[in-house]
């Protein structure tokens, strides 16, 4: 079921709500099963035979869970435990995710003949919730999972605004929530809050998203006639449908558990107004870079900078400044981090290169950190600014629109062609688009959307709709874009909604789906 | 080993491993307050914690650390552990 169809809006929504509040009367145990039941039936509702398969990763995860709680005195036997569960976790989405096309790799090389009718439908959200539970289980290990509850855990897995394409929660922030009585129950605040950041996110999905969709579907259908000037429209739509498109989806999901009481981590914060990459990894997919950082990045890192410690060798800025202390501590764990989190989002090989091109970026940020190194200056220290200086901005979206190129084309050979005709090395000028005025013009006012106006998030932030704190909070100076219960903003997002909902008609998949 | 006696031996491992003098920690000081202290520096400061006060700290805990209260607070509860 998807946020953006009318079954969902019209009919599952509304009951799951009128049963939640009814069921909060009876007890809250009651209520978090009836979100469980809901929950399932949302994913089984597309392909019932996967509902199986998330139910037994469930039941797998949490029993290992315990087993791995069970075992804390014995080191050795908890840490098998630990890596066969990671082990078959990580099996399971191999099959899916990785199986066939490397098969299909093979069978170009003629090595291997793949039999009639084989292959496999990824299961939807596979890898955020094998993700969420690897967590889980090295948090079990590390004894700071105990005392969790079944229902608790299959609600924390399963809770539908998060099950397909997250936020990735972490379960230290929602347990808490679940065990805290005054969750369960109707409050006029939150139930208000919520449904406005829903229309929003569902209004960054139909209008705006969408519209781009065209558009980039329109040039990637013809890739190789386009001009250079088809390339940089196809490109720079592409770039604002991600956006939108799961920005989108990531307010949708925190405004659905904020009719529920619920609060979500922040997912974006306005990441194209980044003035350098490090701070664009920390507004964009925040809470991917967050479960990257605290299972990928800071294991190694800690493993490289004790291994040197054991060895007498400078650490923290004196072993920064030498060539072995920078490539052990920073460039190796940045390369290790980001070719995951590349293969991740597919198996290609294009999925790597833009890995290793964020990589490449944040290792020269990296350096260029080192290089323009300022002395504490006691009594001001550098806040983020709103108002980076537009050129860092302007580098920053660049160097990221070139990853994105590889992050939509089907192959690399694509991605070169794109890239080769964006640089003008086409004779066609003719353009693709039936009335390119208007993809321009759409274009420029979603940048001035992006780059001009603060994000949603930052417009309901005196109401606390997220967990985590944004980097910029409101600024008084913009109180007209101060969301507030008047009748102002009941117009302005009554109008919202209603141009969203008419926008549903396509009702078509989110882009982060697949992955 | 007390709060006071924490704080003192942190200050000397920050201007140290941030090779600055200049810098009065605070229980109050959080990671914003400090240019240096960014992700990149984060994990050598957590290990050369470590290997002063003779403890290790779990990878889940790390995160937990961006202010310099939490990291007095997290030391002594180790130290007594030992």
């Amino acid at each position: 079921m998807l946020f953006n169809s009318f079954l969902f809006l019209l009919l599952f929504l509304p009951l799951v709500l009128s049963g939640y509040f009814l069921c909060v009367r009876i007890g809250h145990r009651v209520a978090m099963a009836w979100l469980v039941g809901a929950s399932l039936l949302f994913y089984g509702w597309w392909t019932p035979a996967y509902l199986i398969l998330l139910c037994c990763s469930i039941l797998f995860n949490y029993t290992a869970g315990v087993f791995i709680q069970k075992t804390s005195a014995n080191g050795r036997v908890q840490m098998i435990i630990l890596a066969s569960g990671i082990t078959l976790n990580l099996l399971l989405l191999c099959y899916y995710k990785y199986l066939f096309p490397i098969l299909h790799w093979f069978e170009k090389l003629d090595l291997y003949l793949i039999p009639a009718n084989a292959g496999v439908l990824l299961p939807l959200g596979i890898s955020f919730f094998t993700f969420t539970q690897i967590g889980y289980l090295i948090d079990c290990k590390a004894g700071l999972a105990s005392g969790r509850r079944f229902l608790d855990y299959t609600l924390f897995v399963t809770f539908f605004p998060h099950l397909i394409a997250g936020p990735i929660l972490h379960h230290r922030e929602m347990m808490p929530q679940f065990e805290n009585r005054e969750t369960w129950r109707f409050d006029l605040n939150n139930f208000t809050v919520g449904l406005c950041i829903f229309s929003i996110g569902l209004a960054k999905k139909t209008i705006v998203a969408d519209r781009f969709s065209d558009y980039v579907n329109t040039g990637f259908n013809a890739l190789g006639q386009l001009s250079s000037a088809d390339a940089w429209m196809t490109m720079l739509s592409y770039s604002m449908q991600l956006y939108f498109d799961f920005s989108g989806y990531s307010e949708m999901a925190i405004g659905l558990a904020l009719l529920f009481n619920i609060r979500f981590p922040a997912n974006f914060d306005s990441p194209y107004k980044s003035g350098s990459i490090i701070e664009f990894w920390q507004r964009w997919h925040m809470t991917l870079t967050r479960y990257l950082n605290l299972y990928l990045y800071n294991p190694v890192a800690l493993w490289v900078t004790r291994l040197r410690t054991h060895r007498g060798m400078p650490v923290g800025r004196p072993g920064l400044k030498t060539l072995s202390g920078f490539l052990s501590m920073v460039a190796f764990p940045t390369v290790f981090t980001m070719v995951l989190a590349g293969i991740w989002h597919g198996a290609g090989l294009q999925f790597l290169i833009w890995g290793l091109l964020h990589a490449c970026y944040l290792i020269i940020n990296h350096i260029w950190r080192l290089i323009l190194h300022k002395k504490n200056a006691k009594n001001s220290p550098e806040k983020p600014n709103w108002f980076s200086p537009l050129w860092k901005i302007a580098v920053t979206y660049c160097s990221v629109l070139f990853a994105q190129i590889f992050f939509r084309c089907p192959s690399i050979t694509d991605s070169l062609t794109m890239i080769s005709t964006m640089i003008g090395h086409s004779h066609r000028t003719s353009v693709i688009f039936d009335h390119p005025l208007l993809v321009w013009t759409y274009i420029t006012v979603g940048f001035l959307v992006v780059l001009g106006t603060p994000n949603t998030l930052q417009v309901f932030s005196k109401w606390e709709p997220t967990l985590s704190k944004l980097q910029n909070p409101f600024s008084e100076k913009l109180a007209l874009f101060q969301w507030k219960p008047s009748i102002f903003w009941a117009v302005v997002v009554g109008v919202v909604s209603a141009l969203a909902i008419l926008g549903v008609g396509g009702a078509t998949e989110f882009l982060y789906f697949r992955f | 080993m007390d709060q006071e006696s924490v704080l003192k031996q942190l200050t000397g491992i920050f201007r140290e491993l941030f090779d600055d003098d200049s810098i009065e920690l605070t229980s109050e000081t959080t990671a914003a307050d400090i240019a240096e202290w960014d992700s990149m520096n984060h994990v050598s400061l957590i290990v050369a914690v470590e290997s002063r006060f003779g403890i290790k700290f779990q990878t889940a805990e790390v995160e937990d650390l961006k202010n310099v209260g939490d990291f007095v607070a997290l030391v002594l509860k180790k130290s007594t552990q030992k």
